[in-house]
């Protein structure tokens, strides 16, 4: 954790947690970590916007500044050419302070949600200190740092579209290999793909974590039929039950989706669900995306897998 | 600058070094190759649909009615007819030929034991749901469920008696008329015994066949010499260079292994590789057509000759049902002993290995026909770009996954 959670933390459990004195004697309620996490990330929701705004605003001023600067331009009155010189100036003063804000605004925002993140697999374990079992990265058993991706980024081939036609496959050797497998960047996988364990939803109602179900390590298998565990809480961290949860996974390079139609089949016990019917026919890029519905809470959950 | 350009130099030829080096394999690099090997392929995958699966005396029986012609309408046709032992169960036919002729190329029964789908398009989820589809075809065996029956209690009473406990309801299928030229009056418990005891025969099939294994290749012996030595090539003689350039490109440049994995080098799933259309004024739907007779199934692992509880039936509880991917799309055949099954692909459109990777090299997409296709088939290889003599080296590592026949293998011949 950096020191900005820190600091958050003391700020917001401060408050909130020892204020209570029935529970003044334990540290932290199980939920207080993800509670916080999702304060943060609510925070920088807001900080966000706030950024948006300013730079908004700082590219009307931007505008005004080129207008008036065009103006002083062709203007033939010195005393016209003077003032309008004047305002110019003040103005591109007040929009270096404003991109500046708006900059700074948009960084602290990425911070508060990095620290959020920071605070998920730890918030998790806190709630189920059994149960959880995982937080590194999915992956495939048994040859699992080869990259052998199927290599394509397109949906449809055709004579017309030359660059794919004319290219063949993209290789990459791994360190300790001496045999050339199709890379992933063939499937135009982002650089620094997200591939945790533990997000949070598109509209911040809600945190998860997958991990694979009745295993021993943090591998799934290839071809093979599995089962997962899904744990869910809300934003204030408290465990979500009887949530309505669809399942659905594509290899975004491919536009294809999974071989079966795996759903989440029972409620293990309050936020933790079981997940059957998934399986991989190929190594990849994939995005695996919970659809949930919560009376009239309409959210969705992504998760990035590099097997 | 000038010193610069050394260094990216030295970096650049010591990199080449490595990889010009064809014939040193890392420990990795055979731990990847080993997942490839018979070794990895383990037990034979549980079958709670069919409780006779791995009984000895069941496939005894499957085997003498693999091999019987009395199981068809003329009484000349039997299982081995395009399912010949001596060409790994294939007939070296582009499309089979029984009683009349078939849309789709015989595959190969050892490979197929390991796999959650049977037929080119899955229609069959096992083995013996699979092997009751071509005795009641009109083109293959041509005989109906009843006149099977009344063959097994004329001809096998007693081993069915003995191992499905068959007694009564082969007695119930004796009275039933015996006069072929009428269609005979069935009651509704005759219907159910009939039914039982042809999907019995299909189990007894199914036992047999599991005992059709596989003895290791070329290639599984070229993987356990790397790793008795080292990883040097050089220090064995089961692969020669062209071999070992064929099973980098296999790996690397082919993308054959994305969908050729594990040790029957396949997924098992469903792709369309845009194989030529067989037919374009009758377009086969392959695996979207497939899934939709695989659901009204009276033989599925989740119907009521399946010995399974719904639960077991994985594949067919979350089974997909729907999409693009599913148009036109054929089952990844295996590549076990692919170079002596020819000819390739659903309908045998291909005649040689080399057409094969040609096609790959240069592919053409799917046919597509708005009126006949529900949507346009889902598509996506791209051009290999292999020169001639790569095509030739990927033909030559192919030609490394024969098994031998096993002529020691009492189940494996008639």
């Amino acid at each position: 954790m950096n020191r900005l959670t820190n600091l958050l933390l003391i700020l917001f459990l401060g408050t909130n947690v020892f204020a209570s004195s029935e529970h003044a004697h334990s540290l932290l309620e199980p939920s207080a970590l993800l509670e916080s996490a999702g304060y943060t990330l609510a925070l920088a929701q807001s900080t966000e916007l706030r950024a948006v705004d300013v730079l908004k605003n700082a590219n009307n001023l931007r505008n005004t500044v080129n207008e008036l600067r065009a103006k002083e331009y062709k203007a033939e009155d010195d005393t016209e050419k003077e003032l309008l010189h004047a305002q110019v100036n003040l103005l591109a003063e007040q929009l270096q302070l404003w991109q500046n804000e708006g900059a700074q605004l948009r960084q602290l925002a990425n911070e508060m949600k990095h620290s959020a993140s920071e605070l998920l697999p730890i918030g998790f374990q806190a709630l189920w200190p059994d149960q959880l079992k995982f937080v590194g990265a999915m992956q495939l058993a048994g040859n699992d740092h080869a990259p052998m991706a199927h290599n394509t980024t397109i949906r449809s081939v055709h004579p017309t579209m030359l660059g794919k036609m004319t290219d063949g496959t993209v290789t990459e050797t791994a360190d300790d290999m001496t045999l050339a497998m199709p890379s992933m960047t063939g499937q135009s996988a982002p650089e620094q793909l997200n591939v945790s364990t533990f997000q949070v939803s598109r509209e911040l109602h809600y945190f998860a974590h997958i991990e694979p179900a009745n295993s021993d390590s943090h591998t799934i298998p290839l071809n093979t039929i599995h089962q997962w565990h899904l744990f869910l809480t809300d934003q204030n961290g408290m465990p979500v039950s009887n949530a309505q949860i669809e399942f659905s996974g594509h290899m975004p390079g491919h536009v294809h989706g999974l071989p079966t139609l795996p759903r989440v089949t029972q409620e293990m016990s309050p936020g933790l669900y079981l997940v059957d019917g998934v399986k991989f026919q190929m190594k990849g890029w994939w995005v695996i995306e919970f659809i949930t519905k919560q009376g009239d809470i309409n959210d969705s959950i992504l998760f990035n897998l590099n097997l | 600058m000038k010193f610069i350009r050394w260094v990216l130099l030295a970096l650049i030829s010591g990199f080449t070094t490595v990889a010009a080096n064809p014939n040193q394999f890392s420990q990795q690099d055979i731990a990847l190759l080993k997942t490839f090997t018979l070794s990895a392929l383990g037990a034979l995958p549980e079958a709670p649909d069919n409780r006779w699966a791995d009984d000895d005396a069941a496939a005894s029986l499957g085997k003498a009615l693999f091999y019987d012609p009395a199981l068809s309408r003329n009484g000349t046709i039997s299982c081995a007819n395009c399912h010949q032992p001596e060409k790994y169960f294939t007939d070296g036919l582009p499309q089979s030929v029984a009683l009349g002729t078939t849309k789709r190329n015989s595959p190969s029964i050892p490979n197929a034991i390991y796999g959650p789908w049977q037929f080119w398009d899955g229609r069959a989820d096992s083995l013996w749901s699979q092997a009751l589809k071509p005795l009641e075809d009109d083109n293959e065996h041509g005989i109906s469920r009843i006149a099977v029956a009344q063959l097994i209690a004329e001809k096998y009473a007693t081993e069915f008696a003995e191992i499905f406990g068959d007694e009564q309801r082969l007695a119930d299928i004796r009275t039933l008329a015996i006069d072929a030229s009428k269609t005979p009056v069935v009651s509704p418990e005759q219907s159910a015994a009939v039914n039982k005891v042809f999907s019995h025969v299909g189990k007894a099939i199914m036992a047999y066949e599991r005992k059709l294994t596989l003895t290791d290749s070329k290639f599984d012996r070229f993987v356990q010499a790397l790793e008795t030595n080292a990883g040097n090539a050089l220090a064995q003689d089961t692969f020669n260079e062209t071999e070992i350039a064929g099973l980098r490109l296999f790996m690397g440049k082919g993308n054959c292994a994305s969908c050729h994995n594990g040790p029957l080098f396949t997924n098992f799933e469903f792709h369309n590789i845009g194989a030529p259309e067989p037919d374009i004024t009758d377009v086969d739907l392959g695996r979207y057509a497939g899934v939709e007779t695989l659901r009204s199934s009276e033989f599925n692992c989740l119907s009521v000759y399946s010995d399974a509880v719904p639960e077991q039936c994985d594949e067919m509880n979350f089974l997909k049902t729907q999409g693009p991917e599913l148009v036109g799309a054929f089952k990844t055949p295996s590549l076990r002993n692919v170079s002596q099954t020819a000819p390739y692909m659903q309908s045998g459109q291909l005649a040689t290995l080399t057409d094969v990777v040609a096609h790959y090299n240069s592919p053409v997409p799917p046919y597509y026909d708005r009126e006949q296709h529900p949507s346009r088939p889902h598509f996506d290889i791209i051009p290999l770009k292999l020169t001639e003599e790569e095509q030739a080296q990927l033909v030559s590592f192919l030609e490394t996954l024969v098994s031998p026949l096993p002529q020691n293998n009492p189940w494996w011949f008639p």
